[in-house]
């Protein structure tokens, strides 16, 4: 009975009207749902990773940003006299450009240490170009910090900006050594001041200087710390600091020179992108939503009237002897199968969309496919439960308040 | 055997009421050929279905072959129609996206019957209608008299003892009219199956035992 049943609900969706039709809508609807569930996802995975990012360390380092009102003043003595506050580390001016940061440990740190130690200048020509030069800060075999910096610097550029060069950079903890807040300089002279120590499955915002956005790069075993360099001011404080003293005479020297002067944590900093992405992702919450009812609303309305545009079939099955419960039977059958075939649809679909959208900027192919599989399938199906389960609903009210005379009328 | 005591059946229509059936009385023997007439909207239609175990009626007693229909839920009435009667409709009642075959499988599939006997029972009807040799046509590649044989095979094959026929001549002319209309009477007599027609066309009527006549839901 149930082969037979199953049997007329294959007939019905192969060979009545639209019902082909149908199922590729469902198919479509699923696709439109998945991709609001899959951004929404995406976005929530983000806000939960972000969450693993570096706190420590952080408040004894940040950005600083200074705005003269008279031209005349002097910016040079003014930093002068910052730098002279007591318990302030470093303050120092990064020219725009980028740089990697990259730690190595194991057999290719060892690889990379030899390389440099005994043959540095073949080392930038060959493995690293003609624009790119590359500076060890940590020597010994144990680990090795690569700084790489391009946008097109010649080997003379490159020598003169990393003499000047002042940044915070944050080690891995296997390259632990330095205290935070310490300045060390790099063999041209360069500085570097270290911002705080990243674990392992630690995450750190690649924009976190300039403090706009939610990307960010995973740290892993292989320490990697990314910053764009854009043109601001950079400070650290001593750990035993306490920044409110700092603020108050930063004050001080606010109206001496008659200059804004502020001063902002890293951990101030993430818990300001934080909170704003945590409204962004409130916001399109509301709208997936929306949009994801607003679908099955649809997709179950047009189902329904597949179904009872059909009716008239179903009339003459139930007056040749076919039962409500067969008829439940088939309906529940036929939406189950419209929505099985619509969610291999929308599963094929999301693999080319992935594909087709994937951009390496941001996130990898791997979070993708997690967050496709762990937070975006199991939603779709979801759906596709609840389409069926109301258009059998629905339909099955309808066809049971008709008598088989009316349903043979239909049409 | 077919017993209606009195029977009834109103439709409301918001203040209104029609007495569609109004207290029908009647016997039809096994095996008899009775036609229905009467002007439209006379009733003739409400009181084959709920002869037809179709449709609820309002009051009064119906019994089939002594089993009392009246207050049976439409659960039920479902399987007493299953195993005793079958319909032919003025427009066939055919599904079109099924083969002439496939349609006439219909009420066997509803009984479970084995791939096997299906085979077998609707051949033979198909062949006893004239029609077997258009079983993988659809409905809407055949004539009207070919789709109404083959409503008449779908009738046939669940081997139920009533007939119930709403102006099955209705859609087509007057000559494929009689050759239906002969094709019953030759079931009624063969096959000793009990034919009830509903009809305007007095020729038809003809070839029945008995004609009754309604008017305004009544007996005259
Ligand atoms: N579902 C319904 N709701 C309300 N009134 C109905 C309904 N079905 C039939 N009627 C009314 O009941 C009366 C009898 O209808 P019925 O269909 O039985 O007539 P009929 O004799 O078969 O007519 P025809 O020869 O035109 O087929 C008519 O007045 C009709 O309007
Ligand atoms: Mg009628």
């Amino acid at each position: 009975m149930i082969r037979r049943n199953i049997r007329l609900a294959f007939d019905a969706l192969l060979r009545e009207k639209n019902s082909a039709a149908n199922t590729l809508l469902e198919g479509i609807a699923l696709i439109v749902i998945g991709v609001m569930i899959f951004i929404q996802s995406l976005t929530y995975y983000n806000y939960n990773e972000s969450d693993k990012i570096l706190k420590y360390g952080v408040e004894n380092s940040g950005k600083i940003d200074i705005e003269l009102s008279d031209e005349e003043t002097d910016y040079d003595a003014l930093v002068k006299e910052i730098k002279n506050i007591k318990g302030i580390k470093a303050i120092g001016y990064i020219t725009e450009g980028s740089c990697d940061v990259e730690g190595y440990k194991g057999d290719f740190a060892k690889d990379i240490y030899e390389l440099q130690k005994n043959n540095e200048d073949i080392m930038y020509e060959k493995t690293f170009g003609k624009y790119i030069e590359t500076v060890i800060l940590n020597y010994g075999s144990e680990g090795v910090i690569n700084i790489d910096v391009d946008k097109g610097y010649n080997f003379n550029e490159c020598d003169e900006l990393l003499e000047e060069y002042e940044e915070i950079i944050y080690l891995g903890s296997n390259l632990s050594g330095y205290d935070v807040g310490e300045v060390i300089y790099n063999e041209r002279g360069g500085k570097c001041i270290i911002g705080g120590y990243l674990k392992s499955n630690q995450r750190i915002l690649i924009d976190v200087i300039t403090g706009e956005t939610l990307s960010y790069i995973d740290v892993d075993d292989r320490p990697i710390i990314l910053k764009k360099l854009n043109t601001l001011n950079i400070f650290a404080v001593n750990s035993s600091e306490d920044m409110e003293g700092i603020r108050e005479k930063i004050k001080i020297l606010e109206e001496k020179y008659d200059a804004s002067i502020t001063m902002k944590t890293y951990d101030g900093i993430f818990d300001g992108i934080l909170k704003r992405n945590k409204t962004i992702i409130d916001f399109f919450e509301h709208i997936a939503t929306l949009v994801i009812l607003t679908v099955i609303i649809l997709q179950i309305c047009m189902q329904t009237v597949n179904l009872i545009e059909n009716f008239r079939n179903y009339g003459i099955l139930y007056a040749n002897g076919f039962s409500t419960k067969d008829h439940m039977f088939i309906f529940v059958v036929q939406n189950a199968i419209k929505g099985i075939v619509g969610m291999i649809l929308a599963i094929g679909a999301g693999y080319i969309l992935i594909d087709l959208f994937y951009t390496d900027v941001v996130y990898s192919l791997d979070i993708l496919y997690e967050v496709f599989w762990k937070y975006t399938v199991w939603k779709m199906g979801i759906c596709a439960m609840l389409i069926t389960i109301i258009t059998s609903l629905i339909t099955i009210f309808m066809f049971k308040k008709k008598s088989p005379k009316e349903l043979i009328q239909e049409n | 055997m077919i017993r209606l005591v009195d029977v009834k059946k109103t439709y409301k229509n918001g203040e209104d009421t029609i007495n569609a059936v109004d207290g029908i009385t009647m016997d039809i023997a096994d095996g008899e050929f009775v036609a229905i007439m009467g002007s439209s909207g006379s009733g003739k239609s409400t009181l084959l279905n709920i002869i037809g175990c179709m449709d609820e009626m309002t009051e009064g007693e119906y019994y089939l072959d002594e089993i009392s229909i009246h207050g049976k839920k439409m659960k039920n009435l479902h399987k007493i129609r299953k195993s005793n009667i079958s319909f032919v409709f003025q427009n066939f009642a055919l599904m079109n996206h099924y083969s002439v075959y496939e349609n006439v499988e219909i009420p066997l599939l509803a009984n479970n019957i084995k791939k096997k006997d299906r085979k077998k029972i609707i051949e033979e009807k198909l062949k006893l209608l004239g029609i077997y040799e258009l079983r993988n046509k659809v409905p809407t590649k055949i004539s009207g008299g070919q789709q109404q044989r083959c409503a008449i095979a779908r009738a046939l094959v669940s081997d139920n003892n009533v007939i119930l026929a709403d102006e099955p001549t209705g859609a087509l002319d007057k000559k494929t009219g009689e050759e239906i209309i002969s094709l019953l009477k030759e079931i009624n007599k063969k096959e000793k199956k009990t034919v009830i027609v509903v009809t305007h066309d007095e020729k038809v009527a003809k070839n029945a035992d008995r004609i009754i006549v309604i008017e305004d839901g009544k007996i005259v």
